[in-house]
């Protein structure tokens, strides 16, 4: 539920990344067979990859486990993201790991990086352009 | 805590695959232009 309405608000956003020179990039860690699935759910028609192994999600230290997936905020946000039609039907991928935002530049150094806290919890699309210089 | 340069090359060396099911080099997203990776918890 959650995963699909932060990819829904890159939509309108889209040009704005383009603009400031940025490549953006979905990755998920499901069966690739989904990302069609996952693609016609948010109506994302940008790039979508994923790594089913889930080693990025580890080197990354992007956070794994039922405490960090289970907290008050997440039913609030995830009722939220239901009441906007962004319903969870089905979980492909490892519901416990966690995900976040990366942005790396072509020498290899690092721009923005967030780590999301918690299931229900990741980083505004604005915070991410405002947050990246031009 | 944000990922050091090693880590970075580390990620870049793994693989990802689209939905034709071919996989290229993580690295290669972010050779030419610098690139905002959102990783979601799963495709749910």
């Amino acid at each position: 539920m959650i995963c699909r309405r932060q990819v829904a608000d890159l939509i309108p956003k889209q040009a704005e990344f383009q603009n400031k020179g940025l490549r953006l990039v979905v990755i998920g860690n499901g069966d690739s067979y989904f990302i069609k699935t996952f693609r016609e759910d948010t109506g994302f028609q940008g790039e979508i990859y994923t790594d089913p192994s889930r080693q990025s999600y580890t080197i990354l230290q992007f956070k794994k486990g039922i405490r960090s997936s289970v907290r008050l905020k997440t039913l609030t946000t995830g009722l939220k993201a239901i009441m906007e039609g962004h319903s969870q039907k089905s979980v492909q991928g490892d519901p416990w790991q966690q995900g976040g935002v990366i942005v790396i530049t072509p020498g290899q150094s690092i721009s923005f990086f967030y780590a999301n806290q918690e299931a229900g919890d990741y980083v505004e699309v604005e915070t991410i352009l405002m947050k990246i210089p031009r | 805590m944000q990922p050091s340069l090693q880590q970075i090359e580390q990620l870049g060396q793994l693989e990802i695959l689209d939905e034709q099911e071919i996989s290229f080099k993580f690295n290669s997203l972010w050779k030419e232009q610098t690139t905002v990776l959102i990783f979601v918890r799963h495709f749910g």
